[in-house]
């Protein structure tokens, strides 16, 4: 059936510099007998330049997933590798942003003097400011960095942590469902905005989200999870043309095609979940 | 949660999310002055027509003109204020003590669960004494002096400071920590940018009503423990029988408890800009 169409990976590795790489990757929460394991041996890798989506059922481990990867939560088993060297700590030429905005920006600071934070003992302060004007720039805030967080509307605050991460200049941006909270035009704004921004900076993107439409659309390859204990269902390769446009690219039959396939999977994920839920 | 010191549960100084229900001080000040003054007027005159039918016994209760004129008097004493000067400035070296204890306290009962589980019975038994109660004790350690009296103003208001403070830790944004760690801040970073700054709610909080407990208590040991200050003064109009002295003095740490309050509330302002509760919410 449409396995036969689209191309999921499982081992082969692909051409190309891995710069984030899990290794049977484990996680329980808790302590012995009240132990929850959550990651099951999650195997991928990003290499330099891709955008990569995560999708997986709500409390997949999606969130823990990234965390371990940015160096916030230790794995309890496997490894994740960053440029060839071991996670123990958040490295150095990574960046996060989290889902809840309204919580990561300070709201005692103005929007420059937050993305200014993580670069103060990096840059030279004349570099920090064109940075930061540059930033603010690609995400459409121009001469709005003196505002307070509490002082934008919500897809501001989400550009304006996105801008962050940015100016920073990481080599792999990991972002945590990053527009669940705003409005369909925002994100769709925000989506393109997310791919404008990538290709501006070469990033690397590692993009977790719950919507299947915006993980085909924004994605060099889509990484299935399944339900808890959670592995990779499967790793699919999104083959549609860039640049990547709102209207043509969702009109593709082969965009109709995958996103049918990443939802089937999903769908056989949660009922999967459900089973052994009722097992436990 | 993390350690309930209060007997209610510890005020909320508002989340980010959440603003309190406005206190006296989000009330606009010129409405509150004009209304204000205007209460205080009516009250006045109502005292001073009790006083003079006879419906208060003017005997234990002198006219209001009486009372205020021997408080103009009062304006012109250097004893008088002399005696605000100790009264006050034992209030706030008691605060500032509060302070130096309540911070490090603070600090470890909210960071150490260890010490957290080893201090919750000894405080949950403090709390309730009231620092009248101490004074006994006060006077059998140290007499009618300075110490006594600094000794139960920080003991009477240390509970609500130390509380807001160590509700305070356990509210610090887990979220703000991680982004302050992927970004690999410095210690002194995360600490003078993320940690202080979202704690300075509380410890405002906790500071406002730990200044009032200290003022009533500061004016309590002067009553009946007989250190120098605006209650000892109180006790000596009485007994020489100054009753309008007695009740201008009275009147006297009134004000003063207002002012404290209003200094606060002043100094809190520009620390608490962003606050829900200090911000007029304006979306650009
Ligand atoms: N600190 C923790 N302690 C114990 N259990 C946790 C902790 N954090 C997460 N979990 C559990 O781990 C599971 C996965 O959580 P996680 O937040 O990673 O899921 P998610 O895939 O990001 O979900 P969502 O899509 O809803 O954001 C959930 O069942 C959650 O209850
Ligand atoms: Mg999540």
């Amino acid at each position: 059936m449409q396995q036969s169409i689209i191309e999921t990976r499982t081992g082969d590795a692909p051409a190309g510099e891995a710069v984030v790489e899990l290794v049977d990757l484990r996680k329980s929460y808790g302590t012995g007998p009240s132990a929850v394991q959550i990651l099951d041996g999650v195997n991928f890798e990003v290499r330099r330049g891709e955008f990569v989506c995560v999708v997986g059922p709500s409390g997949s481990g999606k969130t823990t997933l990234l965390k371990c990867i940015a160096g916030l939560l230790k794995p309890s088993g496997g490894r994740t590798d960053f440029e060839g060297q071991e996670v123990t700590e958040p490295p150095a030429k990574l960046a996060v942003v989290f889902q809840d905005y309204s919580r990561s920006l300070l709201p005692w600071m103005t929007v420059r003097a937050n993305i200014a934070l993580p670069l103060r003992n990096k840059f030279p302060k004349q570099e920090r400011q064109a940075r930061i004007d540059e930033a603010l720039e690609s995400v459409g805030l121009a001469g709005k960095g003196h505002l307070y967080p509490w002082q934008m509307s919500g897809g501001m605050q989400q550009r304006a942590a996105i801008a962050r991460g940015l100016a920073y200049q990481p080599d792999v941006l990991l972002m945590d469902e990053p527009f669940a909270a705003v409005d369909a035009q925002t994100r769709i704004d925000l989506e393109d905005l997310v791919l404008e921004v990538r290709d501006r900076y070469d990033t690397t993107v590692l993009f977790v989200t719950h919507d299947i439409d915006e993980a085909v659309y924004l994605a060099d390859r889509v990484i299935v999870l399944s339900g808890a204990p959670t592995t990779v269902s499967h790793n699919i390769t999104v083959d549609l043309p860039h640049p990547r446009h709102q209207v043509d690219t969702k009109r593709e039959p082969r965009f109709a095609e995958l996103r049918a396939f990443v939802f089937e999977q999903i769908q056989a994920a949660k009922s999967n979940t459900v089973r052994n839920r009722a097992d436990a | 949660m993390t350690l309930s010191v209060a007997d209610s549960a510890p005020q909320r100084p508002a989340g980010r999310r959440r603003s309190l229900a406005p206190g006296l001080g989000a009330l606009p000040l010129r409405r509150l002055r004009w209304r204000g003054a205007a209460t205080v007027a009516v009250l006045l005159l109502a005292w001073e027509g009790a006083s003079r039918t006879g419906l208060l016994p003017a005997a234990s209760m002198p006219p209001a003109s009486q009372v205020l004129s021997a408080w103009a008097a009062f304006a012109a004493d250097a004893a008088f204020w002399t005696a605000v000067g100790y009264t006050l400035s034992s209030a706030l070296t008691g605060l500032g003590l509060v302070v130096l204890v309540a911070v490090p306290l603070a600090l470890a009962i909210g960071l150490s669960r260890a010490v957290r589980e080893s201090t919750w019975f000894i405080i949950e038994f403090l709390k309730p004494i009231p620092p009248v109660a101490m004074i006994p004790l006060g006077l059998l350690l140290w007499g009618p002096s300075e110490t006594m009296k600094l000794a139960l103003i920080a003991f009477g208001a240390l509970w609500p400071f130390l509380t807001q403070m160590v509700y305070g830790i356990g509210q610090v944004d887990h979220v703000a920590l991680d982004m302050a760690r992927s970004y690999r801040l410095r210690g002194w970073l995360t600490a003078s940018r993320v940690v202080v700054p979202g704690l300075l709610p509380f410890a405002a909080t906790g500071l406002r009503v730990s200044a009032s407990i200290a003022l009533v208590v500061s004016v309590v040991t002067e009553l009946i423990g007989g250190a120098a200050g605006l209650g000892r003064e109180i006790v000596i109009a009485q007994s020489a029988g100054n009753l309008p002295g007695m009740y201008a003095l009275i009147l006297t740490t009134g004000v003063l408890g207002l002012l404290i309050n209003g200094a606060f509330a002043a100094a809190e302002r520009p620390l608490l800009f962003w606050h829900p509760s200090q911000r007029k919410d304006t979306q650009a």
